[in-house]
């Protein structure tokens, strides 16, 4: 069972997406009326956020005109 | 008739908008602006080439279909095509069932990559300040750290997951994502205090100026 307390040591893996999703639904519950948690869940998703720039850097072969093809034939 | 150069002046979201009205040259442009973050995440994710590139094409196919479910009110551009990325190179992922042990996910080797195409300089000087910034953050993680964050956000396992992988207790494995977190969001935050700090300088002295 959970406690109706401030779910702040929750937020960081929710962040993430790494929750159970039992524990996801108790989150997202709580946020919906708790503005302090939902304040500090904003900003750990803004640094969940920035890791998808910690990538190494990388090009595609494929040319633009390869989504266009693909556009076309959807 | 919209030509490229005009398509290029538009923001994202003007962009998205048009892409939602079947304008193939705004995909285009959109394409040309994102192919490479989205391409280097799903590589990070998947870890082979050709994978990744189908991954970034299947990419700007729903961006095509679902341009007209975007809402700007909810998240930037850019987090919207981050979010469909990594859902779908973590959907491919599980699909070929790799084990979480074998998981070849590493912060180790990485370096800043070069930046992106940016629509002007001043953005392309804040895209490489935002890369540096989080590579100097995570670089400052110890390894246990840095290795569940990397499986939670890259390999998109649970704490649960993670911990039975790893064969750690589950508390422990909570507390590495969490100080992980805690660590990045302070840093990153405190890079950005200086500017911040003037700006409520400048506040207080106009404030007690006017007292």
């Amino acid at each position: 069972m959970f406690d109706e307390t401030h779910v702040s040591d929750l937020l960081p893996a929710y962040a993430l997406g790494s929750l159970d999703a039992d524990e996801a639904s108790h989150v997202e519950e709580h946020l919906l009326s708790c503005w302090i948690c939902r304040n500090e869940s904003n900003a750990f998703q803004t640094v969940a956020e920035q890791l998808s720039l910690a990538t190494p850097a990388a090009s595609l072969r494929s040319s633009r005109i390869v989504v266009m093809i693909c556009v076309s034939l959807s | 008739m919209t030509s490229s150069a005009d398509y290029a002046r538009y923001d994202d979201e003007r962009l998205i908008s048009l892409i939602a009205q079947l304008q193939a040259g705004a995909l285009d442009q959109l394409y040309d602006r994102y192919n490479r973050p989205i391409f280097s995440l799903a590589l990070m994710i998947v870890g082979d080439r050709a994978t990744a590139e189908e991954i970034t094409l299947d990419v700007f196919m729903r961006v095509w279909q679902k341009a007209g479910s975007y809402r700007a009110d909810q998240a930037r551009v850019s987090t919207w095509l981050t979010h469909i990325a990594r859902h779908h190179a973590i959907d491919v992922l599980r699909r070929r069932a790799v084990r979480l042990d074998q998981s070849a996910l590493s912060w180790d080797e990485i370096t800043p990559g070069a930046p992106l195409p940016a629509q002007n300089p001043g953005e392309l000087a804040e895209q490489s300040l935002r890369r540096e910034r989080i590579h100097a953050a995570i670089a400052r993680l110890p390894a246990d750290q840095k290795q569940a964050l990397m499986l939670a956000y890259f390999g998109g396992y649970t704490q649960t997951q993670i911990a039975e992988a790893l064969k750690q207790p589950l508390g422990t494995i909570k507390t590495r994502l969490r100080l992980a977190m805690q660590k990045l969001r302070d840093f990153l935050h405190d890079e950005q205090e200086p500017g911040d700090k003037s700006a409520q300088a400048v506040n207080t002295y106009n404030m007690s100026e006017e007292d």
